[in-house]
């Protein structure tokens, strides 16, 4: 049976993960925090392994950017899958490095047909090196660009058929973005198409009045609750990750949220 | 286009969100939904790389930024990260240059403290390697000694410092105030559960595991050891450093040359 309800794993929670005290169906990883040599990193995560299903969920691996893939990078990678069997392993339709710089961030791309091709022969290469499909998920973005006239559901579906990916659909992230960039959410997730969708973000966000953020910091609003009730309507159950990166409250809180946020759309039914 | 093109806009906003160059470029390519807006979305981008590079920083270095305070912390790390960008995939490395950085601009004692938690995260995260006893040395012959390599631990610090940097971290900085001393020599070790260890070293000892770390080789080592002023005997100097190492768990292969690790 494929697991529902997942977590961001989080430093608080590695005590507890370890010895598969948290009531959850499994936890989601960045990637990053564990392509380490050794040590601790690697000992929890051996330990939270044996209790639960993982995913890697990673930050860098600069898919739309145009500086060369990573090799060393991708190698790590395909390592710690090879190793430890995740559910999925996925990462975001953005660059992060430009001319050997890592900016830390997930940066916005035009959204227009040159991009697709050249964001899906990335993601392909990507494949082809870990032997596996991957997720990408959409962003949260604060500018858009002239360049292009595809709308962002688009893009993103564009992309995933040219390259024959999964999608991991947030829908905080398309509440935030629909916000700043005045489209209708709910169209957003009418548009992408059902089977490609693997897997949901859930999180929260903070509002400047102006600008909605992807802070991760509070517990998912209303709109975005209202918005996987949807998402889960149209593309049925799929795994569900709730991240909170600042503000972390304790493991029964977050357990509580995600299943309150589940609860909501559970009884709504996929389309047939 | 097309890379070209994406790889002009990107250098435009990478540009933009490191240096705060004014962009018309990039805000001729961008969609505002009204007048200021492009400014104010960028900012967006240029606050949260330094806020989240900042944050790294003092995560991996908690004791150092707890002791400049988060203003003249958060000042500093935006200047080192000016100097020195991030060229890895993870924000882990990030802070590799910062003890020597830090050490130039706040002082010796701060470079200290921040070289004893560099040495501290490659002891969390550091290759695991399992120590060998001193029982290896039995049965190598005399005539091998010469050749005779010694691998330490990947995750051992050897460290000189000018200040109680040591004692403040021991403490977490909690009633020591951070000051100049003379040199001392220190070693960063894993302990039980990746925690770090700190052991004081005599100068000797401390001036041949330094070179066994360099060179892998207990003869190039006594050679380079040989060139310096020592006060003990060098076979003496030798003898006492292996045993400090065979005695901490810091030895992980001996052998020939071509068979150590």
């Amino acid at each position: 049976m494929t697991p529902r309800l997942g977590l961001g794993l989080r430093p608080p929670m590695y005590q507890q993960a370890r010895l598969g005290e948290i009531r959850v169906d499994w936890f989601e990883l960045i990637s990053e925090n564990f392509m380490v040599p050794g040590g601790q990193p690697l000992a929890v995560l051996e330990d939270v392994r044996r209790h639960y299903p993982i995913a890697f969920h990673g930050v860098s691996m600069n898919l739309g950017g145009t500086d060369p893939l990573d090799g060393g990078y991708l190698g790590e990678l395909k390592h710690l899958a090879d190793s430890f069997e995740p559910l999925f392993v996925s990462d975001h339709l953005c660059w992060t490095r430009h001319r050997g710089q890592h900016l830390h961030d997930l940066l916005p791309l035009p959204y227009a047909e040159e991009v697709v091709d050249h964001v899906a022969r990335r993601i392909e290469t990507v494949q082809e090196v870990l032997g596996r499909k991957i997720l990408i998920e959409n962003l949260s973005s604060y500018v858009k660009f002239d360049w292009g006239d595809m709308p962002e559901w688009e893009f993103l579906a564009e992309v995933a058929s040219r390259a024959d990916c999964l999608i991991l659909l947030d829908v905080n992230n398309i509440v935030v973005s629909a916000w700043n960039h005045g489209f209708d959410a709910e169209s957003y997730v009418g548009a992408i198409p059902r089977e490609r969708v693997a897997q949901h973000h859930v999180a929260g966000h903070s509002s400047t009045g102006r600008l909605k953020i992807d802070t991760h910091d509070h517990p998912a609003s209303a709109a975005v609750i209202a918005l996987y009730a949807e998402a889960r309507r149209r593309f049925g159950p799929r795994p569900v990750c709730l991240e909170r990166d600042d503000n972390i409250p304790g493991t029964e809180e977050l357990l509580a949220e995600l299943k309150a946020i589940t609860q909501v759309s559970a009884a709504t039914e996929p389309c047939a | 286009m097309s890379a070209t093109r994406l790889g002009e806009l990107q250098d435009a906003f990478c540009d933009f969100v490191v240096h705060g160059r004014s962009a018309p470029a990039l805000e001729t390519q961008l969609r505002s939904r009204g007048a200021g807006d492009s400014e104010l979305q960028l900012d967006v981008y240029r606050n949260a790389y330094f806020i989240r590079l900042e944050k790294a920083l003092a995560h991996d270095f908690p004791l150092s930024a707890k002791l400049l305070g988060p203003q003249s912390f958060a000042r500093l790390a935006a200047e080192y990260v000016l100097a020195y960008p991030s060229r890895h995939p993870s924000l882990r490395y990030l802070g590799h240059a910062l003890p020597g950085w830090l050490g130039e601009h706040t002082g010796v004692a701060t470079g200290d403290l921040a070289a004893i938690e560099w040495a501290a995260m490659q002891v969390l995260d550091g290759c695991d390697r399992e120590p060998v006893d001193s029982g290896r040395l039995e049965g190598i012959a005399p005539a091998d000694w010469p050749r005779l390599a010694l691998a330490l631990m990947p995750t051992l610090s050897l460290l000189e410092i000018s200040s109680n940097a040591d004692r403040v971290w021991l403490s977490g900085a909690e009633g020591h105030e951070l000051v100049e001393t003379k040199r001392r020599r220190i070693a960063v070790s894993r302990g039980a559960e990746c925690r770090p260890c700190l052991t004081e070293l005599s100068s000797e000892t401390f001036l041949v595991l330094e070179a066994v770390s360099r060179t892998n080789c207990l003869a190039d080592a006594s050679d380079e050891v040989a060139k310096t002023a020592v006060s003990a005997s060098l076979p003496e100097q030798i003898a006492t450093a292996i045993h400090v190492a065979f005695a901490h768990g810091w030895v992980t292969g001996v052998g020939p040359r071509q068979v150590a690790e």
